[in-house]
């Protein structure tokens, strides 16, 4: 019998797959992760893949038209393809910027990096397909598009964005967090929750604090995987009660230690 | 006593009490009690303040353990002598289900 891990070797795609299907501003360890490990297409990939291609069909298409003398249908089609990608590209990119930046987990990337490469990869596209619209003479063929098409397709590509964006969030897969952490589907809300606790943490004195976050932390490496949600559940439903204990605790000491006195304002 | 006995605490105090010498760390006492960790934590929180509990951390390298370190609770001396008599007196009827069984009984 095959086991789980040998399988998914085998069923992995050939490695020039595998490194196309990483993002495009994905630093070198990241592309590399991506050759070795699981992989899904991702919507960015393609994206950028397509861009990747745009330049040569334009090339072609600019080349074609000018033997032809003309081709403004072609031109055309070059047109919103390049428009197309370069706004998928551009919106796809943000959403990527946005996801480092708000979720935490995964692999670890060096944030600032990805989201400099990332700004300055939407930045760019945004000036090229503006350079692109506002450059396009009157007598443009009909279908290349105008200030219209453009809003309508940074939407189809927010939708886009804003779906792979959930799936980064909720779905599974690489492009869920919990695919990333590869440890199942509670990863992502336990994670969610444990940053929870440590603003719970946060409210009581710093000892107890610490010592509430270890404690929980010594609980879930033992327990079983099942009983993770309910038990970070509980330390989150009981926080309150627990900061209320441990400022009561914190200042009974104080009481002890000062014989009573407790240090007071002075005018 | 300075706290409220309720169920939960009974609970805690109950498996502390089965070996009072025995040291129990969260995983244990939530399994001996069937309360979930967070609900545990204030009530151990509470008895150690009063002095019924005492708790340390255990001394090992997470590293070569391969898991963090346990916290231990165990019952102080005075703590198993009050828990006792805390779980005793709240096991005694109140005064109120007395009267409650008394009319019911009367009624029947």
């Amino acid at each position: 019998m095959t086991s789980p891990a040998v399988a998914a070797r085998e069923d992995r795609p050939p490695w020039p797959v595998r490194f196309l299907a990483c993002a495009p501003t994905d630093t070198f360890r990241s592309r590399l992760w991506a050759a070795v490990g699981p992989v899904v297409i991702n919507p960015k990939s393609v994206a950028f893949f397509l861009f990747a291609f745009g330049w040569i069909i334009i090339l072609a298409g600019i080349v074609t038209a000018e033997a032809a003398g003309g081709g403004k249908a072609w031109f055309a089609v070059c047109y919103n393809y390049m428009f197309l990608t370069l706004t998928g590209m551009s919106v796809l990119e943000a959403s990527g910027v946005v996801a480092h930046l708000v979720l935490r987990g995964g692999p670890r990337r060096p944030i600032l990096i990805v989201s400099v490469l990332g700004a300055t990869v939407v930045l760019g596209c945004f000036v090229i397909d503006m350079v692109m619209v506002i450059n396009t003479p009157l007598d443009a063929p009909a279908v290349a598009p105008d200030l219209l098409g453009f809003a309508s397709i940074s939407m189809l590509v927010a939708m886009v964005a804003v779906t792979m964006l959930y799936a980064l969030r909720n779905g599974s897969g690489r492009f869920s967090m919990a695919g990333q952490l590869g440890s199942g589907a509670g990863s992502l809300t336990a994670g969610g929750r444990w940053r929870a606790m440590r603003l719970a943490a946060r409210l009581m004195p710093r000892d107890v604090g610490r010592r509430w976050l270890a404690e929980a932390e010594s609980f879930l490496a033992e327990a079983p995987p099942t009983l993770h949600p309910g038990a970070v559940r509980s330390y989150l439903a009981n926080a309150p009660q627990t900061i209320t204990e441990a400022w009561a605790g914190y200042l009974t000491g104080r009481v002890r230690a000062t014989g009573g006195d407790l240090p007071s304002r002075r005018l | 006593m300075a706290f409220r006995m309720t169920v939960q605490t009974q609970l805690i105090l109950q498996a502390l009490l089965r070996d009072p010498a025995r040291e129990l760390y969260g995983l244990e006492l939530s399994e001996e009690t069937g309360l979930l960790p967070g609900t545990a934590y204030p009530i151990l929180l509470r008895l150690e303040r009063e002095g019924w509990v005492s708790s340390r951390w255990e001394d090992i390298d997470p590293r070569a353990e391969k898991r963090p370190a346990r916290r231990y609770y165990r019952l102080t001396s005075a703590g198993a002598s009050q828990a006792s008599a805390g779980i005793a007196a709240a096991r005694r009827p109140t005064p109120a289900a007395l009267r409650r069984l008394a009319t019911e009984g009367g009624h029947a």
